[in-house]
């Protein structure tokens, strides 16, 4: 007993691959989600008809359940019936149907684009709370200045946005960490646990082998390692209010 | 005259091609968005051998309405060797996480008044470090949480209760209640409840009439919020039910797609249900859904 827990999960090679596909997670999330995130809401700043009603489904992949966009991408993902295949293949862009989540690497891709689905709109969201801060002057100044549409992308909006770029890329990488009923629902872990997130890892380790000791030590890890990104997002909201409505 | 009308007509194409160009972007957000519901939307629509059609047929028409009906009333056509049981069990869920949903959120702004007008209103010790420090533990992942509960939760001889999935979902809302609960305290003038309590009525008086009436947007911002999480709530309700009638209707979802992964169509009708409740909200209520988010942590 005593720390010897924490001994071997830190030198077990499982955490370690679990620890990596994490942070591949988040690193989709933040790689892909990032800019997506940041086109949709240029995109949806400015008026146009039907606005409200496109913000408004903005937020409903955020508020579908985990368990139910498992079941959800199974479907898209499906080897013989799935839309994914259909659609590619009436495409021409496959010859034959490809069986989408057998592949390890490529099933975690799949996991992370899915997720992405859910997140990208919550992080759009953020970004246009953030846009309707910027005062509209800076632009026009910059107009009169002679700068141009990119000019103006890269000297007014994303630096004055970057604060809640920092806040989009915490809270990403807390929710890789936190991702779990997709996982459960989609893959379960596998093929040969080529999609065990941490949060799987654990509630593997903890309910599946009944390892108490083990997951409870690695648990008290992620517990810390969450929370010192979590005091460094409460930071930054507090110091700009910029996430403020 | 004639470079004139020139530069007219070309700007009438540049305003033209820009319009069509923004049209075309903000079509490819919704399809973005709604491309993947609408395929387990079609699917819980398609009749049995559309379902197994290759290529995909994609409008189902006529739409088949049979599993829906199969899934809330038991009846239709059965043509499928599904027990009657699982259908049974599914009902039985969405009752169970509507009881959990309307439990947590009872019990969250009821609490979750009390606390936050604590701190928006008392001189508490370090009280600004501890909700901070509430936030902090509530951006903790429930996953991290689960073995000391579980735990403490079969020793008490608890387990497979639904009130036991309230309470806990209860102390992991909690915080957010308060914390939204408290901001919206904070913007009310504490010189109404300080007349009040001249006029000699006490603190709980003073919050139940003349606070609260005020908070009512805050309370419903809370609602909304709460009873989201607590309907979407997963891994609480997996670990802590075991038995089919005390199942919620996530996990339903999840045991579905183990048990039963073929039945594309009534699986998928099961999916749109259990997300109807969320997605209604959020459409219809967004503005108080994003109030909540945007005002503090996020829960993934």
């Amino acid at each position: 007993m005593g720390l010897g827990n924490y001994v071997d999960v830190l030198t077990d090679p499982d955490v370690r691959a679990a620890a990596g596909r994490t942070i591949y997670l988040a690193a989709v999330g933040i790689g892909l989600g990032i800019p997506l995130a940041l086109a949709f809401a240029l995109i949806l700043n400015r008026p146009f008809p039907l606005r409200g009603l496109v913000r408004g489904l903005l937020i409903v992949p955020w508020v579908i359940p985990g368990s139910v966009q498992g079941l959800l991408w199974s479907r898209i993902y499906d080897p013989h019936y799935g839309a994914l295949n259909g659609l590619l293949y009436q495409l021409g862009l496959i010859q034959d149907y490809v069986p989408w989540l057998l592949e390890p690497r490529r099933a975690l891709l799949l996991v992370a684009l899915a997720n992405l689905w859910s997140t990208v709109p919550m992080m759009t969201l953020l970004y246009l709370a953030g846009l309707q801060t910027i005062p509209e002057e800076l632009y026009e100044a910059a107009q009169v200045d002679g700068a141009d549409a990119w000019a103006r992308f890269r000297f007014i909006t994303f630096p004055l946005l970057l604060p809640i770029t920092l806040i989009n890329l915490i809270l990403k990488t807390i929710d890789a960490f936190a991702l779990f009923d997709l996982v459960f629902v989609l893959t379960g872990g596998g093929p040969a646990n080529a999609t065990q997130v941490m949060g799987y890892y654990l509630y593997d380790a903890a309910f599946n082998s009944l390892k108490y000791g083990y997951a409870s030590a690695l648990a008290w890890l992620i517990a810390l390692a969450t929370a010192g990104l979590a005091m460094l997002y409460s930071r930054l909201t507090r110091a700009g209010e910029v996430a403020a409505v | 005259m004639k470079t004139w009308r020139y530069r007219q007509r070309r700007r009438a194409v540049r305003a033209l091609l820009h319009g069509m160009l923004q049209s075309g972007l903000v079509a490819a957000v919704v399809i973005f968005v709604l491309s993947p519901i609408a395929w387990l939307v079609i699917s819980s629509l398609s009749w049995p051998k559309d379902l197994l059609a290759t290529p995909p047929r994609w409008v189902p028409w006529p739409p088949n309405l049979t599993y829906y009906q199969q899934l809330l009333l038991g009846t239709g056509e059965q043509g499928t060797t599904l027990t009657a049981f699982t259908l049974r069990a599914f009902r039985f869920s969405l009752r169970n996480s509507m009881y959990v949903a309307v439990g947590t959120t009872m019990v969250c702004l009821f609490l979750g008044s009390l606390a936050g007008y604590a701190f928006a209103r008392l001189r508490l010790l370090w009280g600004d470090r501890l909700i901070y420090f509430l936030l902090l533990v509530q951006m903790l992942p429930v996953v991290v949480l689960l073995i000391p509960l579980y735990l403490a939760v079969s020793k008490l001889g608890l387990l497979d209760r639904i009130g036991t999935v309230i309470a806990l979902l209860s102390s992991i809302h909690l915080p957010f209640a308060i914390w939204i609960l408290r901001s919206y305290f904070q913007s009310i003038p504490s010189e109404l409840e300080e007349a009040a309590l001249v006029d000699g009525a006490n603190r709980l008086q003073a919050i139940w009439h003349v606070i609260i009436p005020l908070a009512l947007p805050g309370l419903f911002a809370a609602a909304v919020y709460t009873f989201m999480q607590s309907w979407n709530a997963f891994i609480i309700p997996l670990i802590f039910t075991s038995s089919d009638t005390n199942r919620t209707v996530t996990v339903a979802i999840a045991m579905f797609v183990g048990r039963h992964y073929t039945e594309y169509g009534l699986m998928s009708a099961a999916g749109v249900l259990a997300s109807l409740p969320p997605a209604l909200l959020a459409i219809f209520f967004q503005r108080y859904l994003l109030a909540g988010l945007t005002a503090g942590a996020v829960k993934g």
